[in-house]
Order: C-alpha cells, then structure tokens, then sequence
C-alpha cells in the first residue's frame, strides 16, 4: 500500500509504477473498490492524505480540495458559510472523497436538480500514468479554454489518471428543505412523479424506495411548504409531509439501498441500471421479476424522473446471484439502459461479465484509455471485458 | 494579425480528391465555385479568412462519413461548420481542406416532453427546438446572444452558454447523446438514454472540443420545465464599481439568479440606437438581474436583490411589468454585439472571465488600459458568472487593427492572470490558441494533445484550432505566467 502525502508525492508513486510496471489500484476511502471488474494490482495507492482545502472562495462559491479530502469534510467547511456541494450520494456517508466521487460519477437523489460530480467539477489537476502532471479547467464557473480532462476522468474509476485535487462549484444551503411521502407501488409513483413534473413545482428529487415515494423540495420556508401542499393535492389521499426527523430516516432508507456497510459481502450484490425515466417502471418490475425466478431477495431505489434504478439482490448462492444480473442486464439493454455491477460476492466475475453490451464508442474509450495510460497501469480489469 | 491565404499555394492532386469526393456524394453537395466558396471564409470573427479548397453541403449522416472517409484516404483537413456565428475562427477552413457544412441537416426528429428530451440534426438553430419544444412549456436552457441564428451542432462544439447559463448551466449541462462521426469514419454514439452513462465521460469531453474531435450528426437534449414566474429588472448605476458590487454581493448573498448581466455606457449607447429598448442613456453602468422559479421563491429573492441594488447605489430600478417589457430589455441587451457596429466601423470581441468577487477590478484594468492605447472598449457581458465581453472598438480604415488586437489579447490574459480563463464561452479556436500557454503548461497541453490524438491521429479534423501549434504560434508560442496563487505559494507546480 502506497499512501502519499502530497501530489508531489502521487506523481513520483506514478514515475516509479511506471519504471516498475507495476500495476496500480487507485482508491480514496475504498468505498467502491468493487464497482466494476476485478482489478489485477498489486499495488494499492491511497490518496486519501491528499485531505486540505487548497483555496476556497465563498464570495465566488467554489473551493479547491485535494482528492482524497472526504466530502463530508468539504461540506462541514462550507457549511460555516451557507454553502454546500450539491451531491447526496449514499457513499458520502461512509467517508468517500471528493476523488473518488468523480472517478465513479456517484450521485444520489439531488441528481434531478444539480446532476452529478461532472456538473459541479470546474477544475482537476491529474497525474497521469508516467507522472506527467496535467490540470485542466480552473476556478471561474464559466470557462471553456481547453479540452475538460476533469470531466473525461469522470466514471473513470481510477483507470486513466490519479486526481489529486479538485475545484468545484458550490451552491447556497436552501432555507428550508421538505419531503413528501405516500406509500404507493412503482407504476403509481412514476405516474404521480411525471405529474409533480409536469407543474413547475421544481422538486429536486424523487425517488421511490421499495414501495415508497419520496419527493423533496428545497426553498424558502413558506415557498417549501407551498409546493409541499400543491404536490400532496397531485398525490391525493394517504400522502403525509415529514417531519424533520421522519425525512431524515426516509431518506436514510433511500441511501441504504445503494450503499452497504462493509465491503465485499458473501451475500449482497449490489447493481446500478441506468435507463429512460419512462421506462423505469418496466425495468423495476423486470428486476422484481428477476429476483423471483432466481430465489433472490431484491431491494430497489428508483430516481423517477432521473431514469436510475439501484437493485440490491440478497441470494443464498453464487448461481443465483449471477442468474439474476444476467437476466435483469438483458431486460435493462433491450430499453438501451445499462447496468453497473458494484459491490458482490467474491467470484461472481467468473460467472458473469462485469460489463455488458458494449457501447457504440467502445473503440474510442480503448483509444484514450490506450492514449493516457498505454501500459495499462491504472486499474488494470476494472472494464473488462471492454478494454 | 489577418490570416489570408489562397488555394494557389496547393499544389496537391486536388483534382482527384475533388473527383473522388463528387463521386460519393449526391449531386450538387459539393461546391467548388470559387465566388460561392467566398462564404465560407470565416466565421463570426472576420479577421481570420481562408478560403477552403471546396464545401461539402451534407444532407445525412452517410453524407458526412463519406466526406471523411474521402478527406482521410486523401489526407485532407477538414472542418465542420453550422450558421458560421462563431466567435474565435473555430470553424476557420484551410486553404488545402474541405468545409463539411450541417446547416442543411436541420430536422427536429422527435420531441419527447415524458422524458424531457428532443432528438434533432446538428444544423437546427438554437431558438428553434425551444419553439418547437414550447407548446409543451418546456425549452432549451443555452441561449446564446446569436440563438435566432446559430446551431445546436455549434453549441455542442464550443460548449455554448449564454445569459441564463448562470443559473442553467451550459450545453454540455443539457445534451443528453450525441452521434457523431469520428475521425475514422466510425458513425459512435456518445452518450446515451440516462444522463449519467458507464465509463469515461467521453460525451462531456466532446462538447467544448470545437470540432476536432469528430463531427456531431445527431444530438439529444435536454428540454426544462419553463419555471412557474419570472421576474426582470434593470437598474442603472453611477459607476461599473456600484453595478459590480451589486453583482458581487448578489452572488455572495447566496442568490442564483437566472441571468446578471451587465451593461456600460458605450454599450446602452450603441443598443439603444439600434433597438430603443428604453434603456437610460445617462448612466455610466446597468445590471439586468432576471429571477425565475417557484413563486414563492422568485419573488422573495427578486425583492433581496432589489435591495441589494439599493444598498449598493442604484439610481433608477425599471421592473419589467409583463413579459413584453421583459423581452424588450432582453432584446436590448443582446442586440447590443451587433449594434455596436453603429458607432464603430469595427470591434473585436472578447470572452475572458474572472471570478466573479473581481470584476470591478478587472473592469478598472480594462478602462486604464484602454485609455492607454487611446482605444474605446465598450462592456456587455455576463456578470453573474465573471464572463466578460469587452468590445475594442477601433477603425480598421485608420489602421488601429494591430493595436486593437494588442489591447485585446492583453485583456484575455489579464483574466487569466487574475485566476480566470481566456474564454467562457466563445472558445479558443484560432484567435486565442497561441494564449494558451499563458493559461497551462506545456505539460498540461500535452495532456490534451493526448485527447485529440486518441480521437484523431492524423489530425485532419479541424486542425490548427484551440491547441497551440508551431506552425500558427511559433516554435515557442509563448510563455507560461504562473498562477497568482502560485506565486503566493498557495498552490505549486511540480
């Protein structure tokens, strides 16, 4: 295990995997070591000591971090100033970095209204895999000069560059914050969803928790609890607005999903399908579906409106694990979605790919990892099959 | 600097080519006239001309990788073009290249409000999908000033903005997929159904690359929900200093607006006799600060940045009274470009940023060093997001260009100097890739070289744009000024 203390320190760890040809398994806090391949590295390099705060502008509203910094920690830092980065991924919770956000594009429910890590990233400094230093961007929110290796890095995980250090842009911490919720299946819930959408109530997420609905809205006080009132007139009979306390655990609930404790359990698998938000009902029954023929358990998450739908499987055995991804994969392409595998027993890679149809731009994804990382250093098997 | 090279100068078996490339397209999709070649000499900035060896009027994506295909058997250049608005000669031809133009690619293909997207051809114009995307109250967020007129491909390659960008984000905040045609003549999608995508984020990489990553056939966007209110004011200032603080301390008050734009004197001057928006001719600065969203919300920050507005000088605050006193400030300010043409026989754009806590300073350095060249730079930009349009004005006639240019180029670099960029949304293109090393390393740019030569070895797609070569800059095309924050010690290149 490498654990270097500063960027300097990251790009000569870079230099001498590069001589060595050593593979390299970038990580932050380890909380998504299992997203994707299996990695063939023997070499762990830690960034997590990359954790200051290089420069943070609250008159600007955007902060320069080093990668391995936790968000939550970023987020207590702006805090003190009304301020906030507008991600709500589950992992954050567990002490993921600002690093590792971007590397796995990881986004929670706030999608909806701020997208993910690479729409709030304005600038990256990365180190590439022969220790060549690169930065890309900058610190103005506006800025086109040059080509955005910050948001190519983006869903990288850690195959392309080590990031050690990030400027983002921030976003005010609204007055009041209120949540909506009705218990209701998934067909009703995409409907009352797309109806909520369909007046400019704007909320800024809404997700549905095995048979649960969730909407939230953020404003001011009065404005909240307006759109809170109009909402439920939408949702009708059986809907009740949380309390703060209430919203918390629901929300809780909704991250549990996605986000385990521990790493790779015997047990658990953990799959993250991406498709058109009309078509999320059809995929979360097929998944339903999946489970049952296979003697799976599922728990699902829904983004209704976002098109994501986060499907935790609790299985006796390997086979019916895999039997279920596979099944559930194909449902999900023949909606030209997509499926990340995540967090899953140990061997089930043996069973099953851990990436499926490749997409139409396999070619050029080979060609600028090949571009960046020619010795296949960084992460080597994380995409496999892809590249 | 004014580029002007002729066709003479290729000595290529252009015949051929030319031959070659007539015989796979349709009849009448490639002009080789040499008047009607003329238009395709430049783009929005007009100091740059070059006219291509012939253009292809692409009607399909086939058309498009054919005309690849052929360029790359040739090795000849090649550069995509929309409306030809473009601010930094990015869509500039060369003299030994062909034009692939889109504009006749211009089909809205679907709208689907469920999903909140459209499906349209590259050459479709701005403002159009938000018409067609009206009737079900939603639109497109980028609105370039050139929106009436530019398109979607153009947005797409230079990552355009516009005035509500502030709040809305830019392009690459709202295309969804992309097809594009590679370098290769593979036919890709970029992208896909789910705006979050497995792998690296090549579609983000895409948008912004000024076409020298491949040519955009095809795109999806995003369409958002037209917000429930909107509210418009423009306030005059007694100076750039009061407008800016405003600006300053909106932003700190932590308000996201869906536009701050700011106006000087010169610019009012120039928009009004082309317009007559209404704007006051006697005020030395106006900020048109737009809020949008639910009611509640809009009004209760309207009224703050009202008072901000207040506290901070204003000396006369016009409220938009309906939405047709709202597009009538608009349509001032973005004729305001154009109607600078009005009392100045030429100008230069220019597009740096800097963070938005020190605009007045900038603004002050740009005035000092304007009176210093004996120049007029007239000021209409994005204020809210540091994004400024400071227009040179000078008299090509009178033989002030070099100098305008001078003034400019020192201006961009100033920004970058104050821990800004060249470019917020114009892009590099030919005009400002030789200030490219003023803002990265060499190490950096060769870590984008690496981008552009994974998508396109041979370099045929829009060469010579937004990277710094030789060939345009010099064997040394300039030097890199450290970071202020380097200097300080804050941060440090290793």
């Amino acid at each position: 295990m490498w654990e270097p203390d500063n960027a300097r320190e990251v790009a000569e760890c870079l230099r001498d995997a590069a001589q060595e040809h050593r593979a390299l398994n970038i990580v932050g806090a380890g909380t998504a070591q299992y997203w994707g391949g299996d990695i063939r590295a023997s070499t762990t390099l830690r960034i997590h000591k990359l954790d200051s705060v290089l420069r943070y502008e609250p008159g600007d509203m955007t902060i320069q971090v080093e990668a391995g910094m936790a968000v939550a920690d970023l987020q207590s830092v702006v805090a003190d100033h009304g301020q906030r980065l507008a991600l709500d991924a589950a992992r954050i919770d567990r002490g993921a970095t600002v690093g590792g956000m971007l590397a796995t594009a990881d986004q929670g429910p706030a999608q909806l209204a701020f997208g993910g890590p690479r729409d709030l990233v304005i600038g990256a400094t990365l180190v590439l895999s022969d220790g060549e230093i690169a930065r890309s961007g900058g610190h103005v929110i506006k800025n086109v000069a040059g080509y955005d290796l910050a948001r190519l890095v983006s869903g990288s995980l850690g195959t392309l560059a080590a990031i050690t250090d990030l400027t983002f842009r921030l976003h005010p911490i609204p007055a009041a914050t209120g949540t909506l919720s009705i218990e209701t299946g998934i067909d009703e819930a995409v409907t009352y969803a797309e109806a909520i959408a369909e007046t400019a109530l704007e909320p800024v997420a809404a997700e549905w928790i095995s048979g649960r609905l969730l909407i939230r809205f953020e404003g001011t006080r009065s404005g909240v609890h307006e759109r809170l009132d109009a909402a439920a007139h939408i949702t009708g009979v059986g809907t009740s607005i949380l309390d703060d306390d209430e919203a918390t655990q629901a929300w809780a609930q909704q991250a549990a999903v996605s986000s385990r404790n521990g790493h790779s359990a015997q047990d658990t698998t953990t799959l993250h399908g991406l498709a058109r938000p009309s078509d999320v009902s059809s995929i979360v029954h097929a998944a339903e579906r999946s489970c049952l023929e296979h003697g799976a358990v599922p728990t699902i998450g829904a983004g209704l409106l976002t098109g994501r739908v986060d499907l935790r499987i609790d299985a006796a055995t390997l086979s019916a694990h895999a039997a279920t991804v596979d099944q559930w994969r194909q449902d999900i392409e023949s909606h030209d979605g997509t499926v990340t595998l995540r967090d899953r027993p140990e061997g089930l890679t043996d069973l099953i790919d851990a990436w499926g149809e490749p997409p139409s731009a396999v070619a050029a994804l080979r060609a600028v990892k090949a571009a960046y990382d020619p010795g296949d250093l960084l992460g080597p098997g994380r995409f496999h099959p892809w590249f | 600097m004014t580029l002007t090279e002729t066709t003479t100068d290729t000595a290529r078996d252009d015949d051929t080519f030319l031959d070659s490339l007539c015989g796979r397209l349709r009849p009448g999709a490639v002009i080789v006239d040499p008047t009607a070649l003329r238009t395709y000499e430049c783009d929005g900035l007009t100091g740059f001309r070059v006219t291509p060896s012939a253009v292809v009027l692409a009607d399909t994506t086939e058309e498009v990788r054919q005309a690849v295909l052929t360029c790359r058997e040739f090795g000849v250049p090649y550069v995509a073009r929309g409306a030809g608005t473009g601010l930094s000669g990015g869509a500039l031809p060369t003299s030994d290249g062909i034009v692939i133009s889109l504009q006749r690619m211009r089909a809205i293909l679907e709208i689907d409000p469920r999903n909140l997207r459209a499906v349209v051809e590259p050459g479709v114009t701005n403002i159009d999908i938000t018409k067609a995307a009206a009737p079900f109250g939603l639109h497109f967020a980028p609105d370039p000033s050139s929106q009436q007129v530019c398109t979607v491909g153009g947005n797409v390659a230079e990552n355009s903005g516009g005035a509500h960008c502030l709040k809305y984000g830019f392009t690459v905040h709202h295309v969804l997929e992309l097809e594009v045609v590679l370098a290769d003549g593979s036919v890709v999608r970029l992208g896909g159904v789910n705006r979050e995508q497995p792998g690296y984020d090549l579609l983000a990489a895409f948008v912004g690359s000024e076409g020298t990553l491949g040519i955009v056939t095809q795109v999806v966007v995003r369409l958002v929900r037209n917000p429930a209110t909107v509210h418009t004011l423009c306030a005059d200032f007694p100076s750039i200093t009061a407008a800016s603080e405003a600006v300053t301390r909106i932003i700190a008050a932590g308000i996201v607006p869906a536009a701050i734009e700011m106006m000087d004197a010169l610019a009012i001057e120039a928009s009004e006799a082309a317009v007559g928006a209404g704007y006051s001719l006697d005020t030395a600065a106006a900020l048109i600060v737009e809020n949008d969203g639910p009611a509640a919300e809009s009004k209760v920050e309207f009224e703050a940045v009202e008072q901000i507005c207040r506290d901070t000088g204003t000396t006369k605050i016009r409220i938009a009274k309906d939405s047709a006193e709202r597009a009538m400030i608009w349509r001032g300010r973005k004729a305001a470009f154009a109607a600078v043409g009005r009392i100045s026989p030429d100008y230069i754009v220019q597009d740096g940023v800097v963070p938005r806590t020190r605009l007045s300073e900038i603004l002050s350095r740009i005035g000092e060093k304007a009176a210093e060249s004996g120049l007029r730079v007239a000021n209409v930009f994005h204020a809210g997001d540091g994004n400024l349009h400071p227009l040179v004005l000078y008299s090509e006639a009178e033989g002030q260009l070099e100098q305008a240019e001078e003034l400019s180029r020192e201006i961009a670099e100033l920004c970058v100097e104050m821990s800004g960029s060249l470019s917020g949304e114009h892009g590099i293109g030919t005009d400002k890739a030789c200030s490219m090393p003023r803002m990265f390393t060499e190490s950096d740019l060769a870590a984008m070289w690496r981008l552009r030569r994974a998508f396109d070895p041979e370099e045929l797609c829009n060469p010579g744009k937004l990277l710094p070569t030789p060939r345009l800059c010099g064997e040394k095309p300039g030097v890199y000024v450290p970071h202020a924050l380097e200097v300080s010690g804050d941060i440090e290149r290793f």
